[in-house]
């Protein structure tokens, strides 16, 4: 996967070593370059954590929980913006089955405070599919957004804490062929006029999946 | 089309960034080359300068602090047979014989051909220098073909089936035509009809029908076909992967990944593995959890130059159990039970299963392990490897009804298997043009297996590029 890196290294040094024999050797190691506004390093800033919550039953659902990862790129001092795949595992107790959410999202950060805490409001949505984790026909499309507040901590060194509050809506949809069954539950034949039962009655059903659920978001934070 | 645009794509950010608040710092860093391309190429220089003092080498290293990948990956091949239990290559499905096998009195080739490929796109960052975090998009082609022929059919089972069906079937039942065959033999020229008359008659041997028997095309005969609309998602999968020890001469790097049951599984009525057809899973059904340990030594360093490594990597994939479907089977008829009796009366291929239709099954996919052994050469800007790789798949577990299962297993579609490959790789890089990108090809070849698919023409062709976020 990154045997490209062996390359670049030696082509790096390709570069280098003319470089370096017209140059003086540097004293001292460079200084980290910086953005023009020279008060930031420019860099992504990343999460990874852990979402949940319980016993609202908020749309019906019982439990959910989840873990999530987060690139974010600084726009000046007071947005981020990036991604977050993320999943969930949500129970509802009314229903047969068991839903695990997937969702890509794109996020937009609005910044009120900076280091060594930032508070921040946070908006995510996009794309979004939904599995029946019992059963499993494919996945069903969709899209789910949401909105929260957070507050993230950061003492000394690049690693932090971060914690957010949110909600999230989300629908999908799945078309399946299913069996059509008598009040018994059997499954019903295609009539035949010999009376014989060869095939079975099917018909396309739109499945749909959706979620309403607040979670508490907790992980680390990692910002450079 | 779509590669070429994200080449254009990134030539368009990498060039447009070093003109904003990169290329305003490097320009007061020292005199260096003023001017669009020396702006750009001063840039460049940098990062290499960085890159250069980490002494990356081997698949083990990963991406710098602060760097991005793009990666897009084409695989295509095509499944010409099988390595059966016994490691001697046959059709993608062994065929499906009654009674002796030098004189059977019904024999069966289920006409299984196909090929594909897929598109796979990987986007990568590098947290730390040891870090990296990856996400990975596998999309999939494919063009596969059931198209069952029977092959021989004894005089003897042919009296016997027209006997049962004139006393079994309703009026006017097709019966077989003793004129399609030359001995027990089916006439070349007959075979499409002998074809068709079998997938009619399945049904009332208690299977689903594999395809229309009175439309379908004349070359290929009656059966089904599965083609993707296009490029159709697989498993999506995503992970982090660290080198947690390197030094000049040896690397170790560990990756853990899940994965997403993004992927479709093919409807069991359609199903390779439950031969009721053609189509194949594009994905395993479940999530799951991977990892992957590398290697490298060094064994030779040419100054900077040129470098040879010895790279082992192994793999370890573990899905979790999922619940599928039973395809529909319908209650053997009263003729078809009558020639089960002749045929199959242990009722091994085809036991009377219609209980089941509309059940489910656990199916629990086997822990899959691979290793590849390979030694590259690295010089200025080609590179060049070759490996010899083993991929071992557990059998899956299902808990299902016990006809089921033996009927499966008796298919030999879901059993234990393991093939071997040589592997040949090459590729250059455009750094030396500064364009971050490197083109790399595979081709695989399958040297060895057992209960597993055969494939050829299976060439690979990579396209990375890099976007440095940190200026």
């Amino acid at each position: 996967m990154k045997k490209i890196f062996c390359s670049i290294v030696i082509l790096a040094l390709a570069f280098g070593i003319p470089a370096a024999a017209q140059e003086p050797e540097p004293e001292t190691k460079p200084a980290p370059l910086t953005m023009a506004s020279g008060d930031k390093p420019f860099e992504l800033a990343f999460q990874i954590g852990a979402s949940g919550f319980g016993g609202l039953a908020i749309g019906g659902i019982d439990f959910i929980g989840g873990v999530n990862a987060t690139l974010m790129y600084p726009i000046g001092d007071l947005f981020y913006a990036g991604i977050r795949p993320g999943l969930h595992y949500v129970y509802k107790e009314d229903t047969d089955f068991e839903t695990t959410w997937f969702h890509p999202d794109v996020i937009f950060q609005v910044n009120f405070l900076h280091d060594p805490v930032r508070v921040y409001l946070i908006a995510y949505g996009g794309f979004a599919v939904a599995l029946d984790g019992d059963l499993y026909p494919g996945i069903a499309h969709g899209f789910s957004a949401g909105g929260g507040v957070g507050v993230s901590w950061r003492a000394k060194g690049p690693w932090g804490l971060f914690a957010e509050l949110g909600f999230r809506y989300g629908s999908a949809s799945l078309e399946q062929s299913m069996l059509v069954r008598d009040a018994s539950g059997n499954p019903q034949c295609v009539p035949n006029p010999d009376d014989e039962c060869l095939e079975y009655i099917r018909e396309d059903v739109t499945r749909d999946f959706e979620l309403t659920a607040f979670t508490i978001n907790i992980g680390v934070v990692y910002e450079p | 089309m779509r590669r070429g645009r994200s080449a254009v794509w990134l030539l368009v950010l990498l060039v447009a960034v070093p003109m904003g608040a990169g290329a305003q710092e490097v320009e007061a860093a020292s005199g260096e080359e003023e001017g669009l391309w020396g702006k750009y190429t001063n840039y460049w220089d940098k990062i290499l300068e960085r890159v250069m003092d980490m002494d990356l080498y081997g698949a083990s290293a990963q991406l710098p602090k602060g760097i991005f990948k793009f990666k897009v990956d084409y695989n295509m091949r095509r499944a010409v047979g099988r390595f059966d239990n016994h490691r001697v290559r046959t059709d993608m499905i062994p065929p499906i014989e009654f009674g002796e096998p030098d004189n059977p009195l019904l024999a069966i080739n289920l006409g299984a051909s196909g090929e594909g490929g897929g598109v796979t796109m990987q986007f990568s960052y590098g947290i730390t220098d040891a870090l990296d975090f990856y996400f990975e998009l596998p999309f999939q082609y494919m063009d596969v073909q059931m198209r069952p022929k029977v092959v021989a059919m004894d005089p003897l089972a042919v009296a016997m089936i027209n006997s049962n069906i004139r006393q079994h079937a309703p009026p006017g039942y097709p019966e077989i035509d003793p004129n399609w065959f030359d001995g027990s033999r089916v006439k070349e020229r007959f075979k499409n009809e002998a074809a068709a008359w079998f997938l009619r008659y399945l049904p009332r041997l208690g299977r689903p029908s594999m395809g229309d028997p009175d439309n379908y095309p004349d070359k290929l005969g009656p059966g089904k076909s599965f083609i993707t609309d296009g490029l159709v998602l697989a498993d999506i999968n995503t992970g982090f992967s660290w080198n947690y020890y390197r030094d000049k001469r040896i690397s170790a790097a560990l990756c853990a990944r899940v994965f997403f049951p993004t992927g479709r599984i093919a409807d069991p009525m359609n199903s390779l593995m439950l031969a009721t057809g053609p189509g194949l899973d594009q994905g395993v059904g479940s999530f799951g959890m991977g990892f992957t340990q590398w290697y490298d030594v060094r064994v030779f360093r040419y100054k900077h130059w040129v470098d040879i490594i010895i790279g082992v990597e192994l793999t370890m994939a573990y899905f979790f159990k999922s619940h599928r479907r039973y395809p529909d089977f319908p209650e053997p008829t009263g003729d078809g039970n009558a020639l089960l009796d002749m045929l199959d009366a242990e009722r091994n291929y085809f036991p009377d299963m219609h209980d089941l239709t509309g059940k489910t099954f656990e199916y629990t996919p086997g822990v899959g392990v691979d290793a590849l052994l390979q030694i590259g050469v690295s010089s200025l800007i080609f590179d060049v490897g070759l490996g010899i790789g083993y991929s071992y798949a557990q059998e899956p577990e299902f808990n299902a009804d016990w006809r089921f299962e033996q009927m499966v297993r008796g298919l030999e579609m879901a059993a234990a298997g393991h093939y071997e490959v040589l592997r040949f790789a090459a590729g250059f890089n455009l750094i030396p043009f500064y364009i971050p990108l490197s083109i790399h090809y595979q081709y695989e070849k399958n040297i060895g297996g057992r209960n597993t698919l055969i494939f050829d023409r299976n060439h690979w062709i990579t396209v990375e590029g890099f976007l440095p976020t940190v200026f």
